[in-house]
């Protein structure tokens, strides 16, 4: 009998659960729910007399990148990535431990960093197939209210949304390893996530604050929203962000590698 | 009624890890905005300003309810959850249940001491998050942040109630965490984007998130708080009716 | 009138029924052993008479309090460990069983003198203060027994209490039940361990697709079968349904 492990199936199917679960659901609509507001509320927002107006204004005066700047910088996407990410992965191993369900799926001939992946990658496929199933058909019902708003530009803050939503899970990954609780590993997840948004958030406040924001993968995933487009500086920017989250992942794997269950 | 578990329910929740990172999240947001409102630039402020109401303490106020919400929502959520969830979390929901208490009983003690513990947990953590905010900024009105906070309470019991109403049917604490949270955030950003869109204007009574921001705004509590209070009531109510005839 | 009476019991889950018509009777002071195959309905059983899960029809009744619809009354006369249950990883067993006894009704001096008396019983003192988290599996089935004992129960129902246990944890779970019914006590449990049944019982019932299809002593049973031990009972019974 052939004893290899077929991966690519046991991800798929993983992938497959994650989708179609509680978590998949409320991703997708919370996903959904985010790109009709972004669509419906571009144009009233940029009315001058609104407060988000005129901070959309004052945070970005391109009027190409404005809409860019409020979806997914403002808040509205970003919140979704540090949302939805984490629901695909932060019960992965703490649950698997609470569950009793360890013991059986490390008796299979896999190792435990195979394991470790099988986790990130079924994450982080069913995190993709929902951001991007959501937001290119999303791309075309905003693009009328937006005329400015080109395809490039879109996809590539697109991709690297999907990139930092890539290190919000390596970090859940990390929580989920090391918390022996469910409950626990979602609150810190979330939590974390939230504050780490802050120095981003805050970064034209000051100098202070914009230096700070440079050590958070944030600022590049969002750099688009106020800058133009460039390949050399699209492809350093994901580097730079999958950079900030391969750490993560290796530390979980290396303290799921050496602990007793 | 049993006097003395309500207290060691109660003390457990107080001590608990959920407890003790809500204090300290609420404390590190306090210190983040507060700071941020310090050192805004001329035109964020003046902008800012626009929206909230009355000075720097207003835009804090203002951010607090905004985006510190969606912390509360989850430590509130994470309360609501230990009235039956926890139970089922560590497998010791039947041998509960197995004692001489009608589940009736059994669920109106264990909310008691959800909503005590939440109670105290949050003034706790409302408090070191004022006292913080009060030092960086100087002009925040303590006293007014309390009670700001103090009167949001029935909106976030209404969180608590939607969490136990979700974890009679799923059975299990990720998921129950997961609606409780999930349905709370689509509330608060259903008011949201409604005052995006209207400026100036009142949000719905019949959104129970939107109570903290007509406190913040200073908008006429009365009905939307009757809404609230019986929407709480009878989610807890239909939840509580359908775990006593739920089979365990 | 028995300990426990069980008559016509009925569960029907969605689309399987449990029970169709459970008939049971145990004495005062019996020790009970309650056999069947998987799904035969016993936990079920069990269940519906700590109200658990709810009949969908027919009686039973614990020291002739009716369990159905008198639940919180029949609850103060029994003693309950589940085939699978959990605890608080993170208390000790003393605090554990202090709440436990309170929730059973009983003021927390009478918990603590009884916490001290059931731990020497079942050999659970050095661990009292001990984390859960960092008991064996034995030890962590004492804590389950002792939550059970806690209030001085007149009843125990231990659905499949020494599965996963060594033979010398099995012996102590044995030796508590049967001490407990030395005092007068009545004891139902469910096993697939047919020689524990025969170690300890006075009856055996068998029951199979929801129905009881034999009773008696073992004594009665194997003559009736005329099999050399209950297993061999059981198989033939079990076969024919």
């Amino acid at each position: 009998m052939d004893s290899k492990v077929n991966f690519p199936v046991i991800v798929w199917k993983r992938t497959m659960n994650l989708i179609f679960s509680i978590r998949g659901l409320i991703a997708l609509l919370m996903s959904i729910y985010m790109v009709i507001a972004g669509a419906y509320l571009i144009d009233v927002l940029m009315e001058s007399s609104t407060v988000y107006g005129e901070l959309i204004t004052l945070f970005n005066n391109r009027p190409d990148m404005q809409f860019q700047w409020f979806f997914f910088d403002g808040a509205l996407m970003k919140l979704v990535t540090i949302f939805t990410a984490p629901l695909f992965i932060f019960d992965a191993v703490s649950g698997d431990k609470k569950g009793e369900r360890i013991g059986i799926l490390l008796s299979r001939p896999i190792t435990r960093t195979q394991y470790m992946l099988i986790n990130l990658v079924s994450a982080t496929l069913a995190f993709g197939i929902l951001f991007f199933g959501t937001l290119i058909p999303g791309y075309f019902a905003i693009q009328p209210q937006v005329p400015e708003l080109t395809a490039g530009a879109y996809l590539a803050t697109c991709s690297l949304m999907f990139l930092l939503g890539f290190f919000v899970l390596c970090v859940a990954l990390l929580i989920s390893t090391i918390s022996k609780s469910n409950l626990i590993s979602f609150i810190i997840a979330f939590g974390m996530f939230s504050f780490l948004m802050l120095p981003n958030a805050v970064k034209y406040n000051s100098d202070a604050f914009m230096s700070l924001s440079k050590i958070t993968p944030h600022y590049y995933a969002s750099y688009f929203t106020t800058h133009d487009i460039t390949a050399g500086y699209f492809v350093g920017y994901a580097v730079i962000i999958v950079l900030f989250a391969l750490p993560f992942l290796a530390l979980a794997i290396m303290k799921f590698r050496n602990e007793d269950l | 009624m049993n006097l003395q578990l309500i207290i060691l329910d109660t003390k457990s929740m107080l001590l608990s890890k959920r407890a003790i990172y809500s204090i300290i999240f609420l404390a590190i947001f306090a210190l983040a905005f507060a700071a941020m409102v310090e050192f805004s630039p001329e035109g964020l402020r003046t902008a800012l300003e626009s929206a909230a109401p009355e000075g720097s303490a207003g835009v804090f106020e203002y951010i607090w309810f905004e985006d510190v919400l969606k912390l509360l929502l989850l430590m509130v959520v994470s309360f609501g959850a230990f009235m039956i969830s926890d139970l089922e979390d560590d497998g010791t929901l039947d041998i509960n249940l197995a004692r001489p208490e009608s589940r009736a009983n059994f669920l109106v003690r264990r909310t008691i001491s959800a909503v005590l513990s939440f109670i105290i947990v949050f003034i706790a953590g409302s408090l070191v998050a004022g006292i913080i905010a009060w030092a960086i900024m100087g002009d925040l009105d303590l006293l007014l942040f309390i009670a700001h906070q103090l009167m949001i309470v029935p909106m976030l019991l209404f969180v608590l109630a939607l969490t136990f109403f979700f974890s009679v049917p799923l059975r299990n604490i990720t998921y129950t965490v997961l609606a409780g949270f999930a349905s709370s955030l689509f509330l608060s950003f259903t008011y949201s984007f409604g005052l995006m869109a209207n400026p100036g204007s009142e949000p719905s009574i019949f959104n129970p998130l939107a109570l903290g921001y007509r406190v913040m705004a200073g908008q006429p509590l009365a009905e939307a708080l009757v809404v609230v209070l019986a929407a709480t009531v009878v989610l807890f109510l239909v939840g509580a009716a359908w775990f006593v005839k739920k089979d365990v | 009138m028995g300990a426990i009476d069980i008559r016509g019991l009925k569960k029907d889950y969605k689309d399987v029924q449990a029970l169709r018509g459970l008939d049971l009777s145990v004495e005062a002071g019996q020790v009970y052993g309650f056999c069947g195959p998987n799904g035969a309905g016993k936990s079920t059983t069990l269940k519906i008479l700590v109200g658990l899960v709810f009949a969908t029809g027919g009686e039973a009744s614990l020291k002739g309090i009716d369990a159905i619809n008198n639940g919180v009354e029949a609850r103060k006369h029994i003693g309950y460990l589940p085939e699978s249950y959990g605890m608080p990883n993170s208390d000790t067993p003393r605090k554990f069983l202090t709440y436990m006894g309170i929730l059973s009704g009983m003021s927390k001096d009478v918990v603590s003198k009884r916490i001290e008396e059931i731990a020497k019983e079942i050999n659970l003192t050095d661990n009292l203060d001990r984390k859960i988290k960092t008991l064996s599996k034995g030890n962590k089935q004492r804590i389950g027994i002792a939550q059970a004992l806690i209030h001085d129960p007149d009843i125990l129902l231990f659905d499949e209490p020494t599965t996963g246990l060594d033979p010398l944890g099995r012996n102590e779970v044995l030796d508590a039940m049967k001490a407990f019914a030395n005092r007068g006590k009545t004891v139902l449990f469910s096993t697939h361990i047919l020689s524990d049944v025969e170690k300890i019982c006075d009856t055996v019932g068998i029951i199979h697709n929801g129905l009881l299809i034999e009773q008696g002593s073992p004594e009665e049973l194997r003559k009736k079968h005329g099999a050399k031990d209950l297993d061999e009972v059981f198989l033939k019974v079990a076969k024919h349904g």
